[in-house]
């Protein structure tokens, strides 16, 4: 994955834009042109897997197509964090979510601390989270709370 | 395959050292454990060494200390359990019959290293996002309540339990009770954990003496028996993995207690990895001590209490006693060993016969942990 090889065809990790910066390299271009969070699917069992890694961490089969993870999910778990490691602003809510292409995902909720729950319907959106150093858009994730939640 | 005993343990008191190095209490504790044997310094044949964040070669420079060069020397890192895991290779060495005696140390200054959360390896995509150690056990906590119908309170208990067994414990970090109003009203940390449900950031140095059959004859009346050390790593986190239940510490468990010839209903006490105080609801659970979705109950009802059925972590834990990383999981059989020879005082628990040890540390993206460990030491 880390050579840019055969099986991410298609796919970039690299920002369209220079001014921006991926979070890390599980971001990536997918072959719409559009940012995405990059799981894998297994063409063997045909599980879902997050992240892409070289097998199938299921089957161990070594035919693993990239697939970008978007959409819904809901919450199995959450916490809001009151003490961080240092560069991160508290408090802010972290959620351990099943999305529905069938993987488990940690990360950073954008809405703040009361609006989640276990079981609260929410939606992963690639999108600018931060500055780096230099003035780069870092690009990274976060889950949004569905709107019919807020009702 | 050989029977392998523990014929000396040693451990530093833990607490905050700003005055001396990893380098000297590690030194201390190997000290320690070779003159608690009675066994020459000069009989040891191998040395291996936990730790996490004491960079390259602290074992040979722990044990250069106390001069003893030469002989090989193994550093281990596996995240909590890397002291665990030293322990676990020494007993493998011995096991095979490559070695009689064998030191197993573990070593940690944290105070020194870390400030704020203590999180997985920095460059992990989950740490990138925010992921803190208290944060995961935080998000286990909250379903673990929603799963099992139990409140805060009922898990503040925990802290509440094993801050008291460390007032009895002249080596313990923390040797003041709390009340579970001081637990519920203590900093917060990530909701629901609060301050006092946290492991402290303690140094510390711990060693254990390994020895064969062979070697144990001639110092019978210090051996426990170590029947089984087992190490699995972390699971594959999918949306069927559950939060409220530990399969990896039920797997792990299940191999030590095939291995020594015991079940979960022999055992005497047991030292487990409390990092938080839901942990120890989730260790004791998937080892199988415990019912699963009922260990705070007995908790409430003083079960696990020194004195009560199965006393957890008569030391005062890691909540207690304190975390120095790599020391830890040394420090938890340096306490059944004195358990089980009747030399742990105020707090001894009495008719100890069997104790297991258990750690589980780090995290990666998509694992549920990096590492977890079993001991069942035999008297």
């Amino acid at each position: 994955m880390q050579d840019g090889s055969a099986t991410l065809e298609g796919w970039s990790r690299s920002p369209r834009d220079p001014s921006e910066v991926f979070v890390s390299d599980v971001i990536g271009v997918g072959p719409d042109g559009d940012y995405c969070l990059i799981g894998g699917r297994c063409r063997q069992c045909a599980r879902a897997v997050f992240p892409l890694r070289e097998m199938c961490v299921h089957c161990l089969s070594p035919d693993v197509d990239p697939m970008p993870l978007s959409g819904d999910g809901v919450v199995y778990s959450y916490t809001v964090i009151r003490q961080a490691a240092p560069g991160f602003s508290v408090p802010y809510v972290l959620a351990s979510v099943d999305l529905t292409a069938g993987v488990r995902v940690i990360g950073q909720v954008n809405d703040p601390p009361g609006a989640v729950a276990i079981g609260t319907a929410v939606r992963l959106k690639v999108e600018p989270i931060g500055e780096d150093s230099a003035g780069r858009r870092i690009v990274g994730f976060r889950f949004h709370v569905s709107k019919e939640d807020h009702a | 395959m050989s029977e392998v005993y523990i014929a000396g343990v040693g451990m530093t008191p833990f607490g905050r050292h700003p005055n001396t190095t990893s380098i000297e209490l590690g030194a201390r504790a190997v000290i320690e454990a070779l003159q608690d044997s009675g066994i020459d310094p000069r009989r040891v044949e191998a040395a291996y060494c936990g730790s996490v964040y004491e960079g390259i070669s602290i074992g040979q420079r722990v044990l250069a200390q106390v001069g003893m060069t030469g002989l090989p020397v193994t550093n281990v890192e596996n995240a909590c359990s890397s002291g665990a895991v030293a322990l676990r290779e020494a007993f493998l060495a011995v096991r095979a019959g490559e070695h009689d005696v064998v030191l197993a140390l573990g070593v940690e200054h944290l105070t020194s290293k870390f400030a704020g959360a203590i999180t997985p390896d920095e460059t992990d995509l989950e740490t990138v996002n925010g992921l803190t150690m208290s944060g995961i056990y935080a998000m286990r906590s909250q379903r673990y309540m929603h799963d099992y119908g139990v409140d805060h309170a009922q898990v503040a208990l925990v802290s509440v339990k094993n801050k008291q067994h460390a007032a009895n414990n002249s080596l313990a970090h923390f040797r003041k009770p709390v009340t579970v109003e001081q637990v519920l009203s203590s900093r917060p940390i990530a909701d629901p954990l609060t301050l006092l449900e946290c492991s402290p950031a303690t140094d510390g140095a711990a060693a254990v003496l390994v020895v064969s059959a062979r070697v144990a004859a001639q110092f019978r009346d210090r051996c426990v028996t170590l029947a089984a050390s087992t190490l699995r790593s972390g699971e594959l986190e999918t949306p069927d993995s559950q939060m409220s239940f530990e399969t990896l510490t039920q797997l792990t468990a299940a191999q030590a207690y095939e291995r020594a010839g015991v079940g979960p209903e022999d055992v005497s006490l047991a030292e487990v990895h409390d990092c938080f105080s839901i942990a120890e609801v989730l260790r004791v659970e998937g080892a199988g001590l415990f019912p699963r979705g009922e260990y705070l109950h007995a908790v409430a009802a003083g079960e696990a209490t020194i004195g009560g059925r199965l006393p957890i972590n008569p030391s005062g834990g890691l909540l207690g006693k304190g975390h120095p990383l790599g020391a830890t999981g040394i420090a938890q059989v340096v306490e059944l060993v004195r358990q089980l020879r009747g030399e742990a005082g105020d707090r001894q628990v009495d008719g100890a016969r069997v104790g297991l040890a258990h750690c589980r540390g780090g995290k990666t993206v998509g694992i549920d942990a990096a590492a977890c460990t079993l001991q069942i030491l035999v008297k």
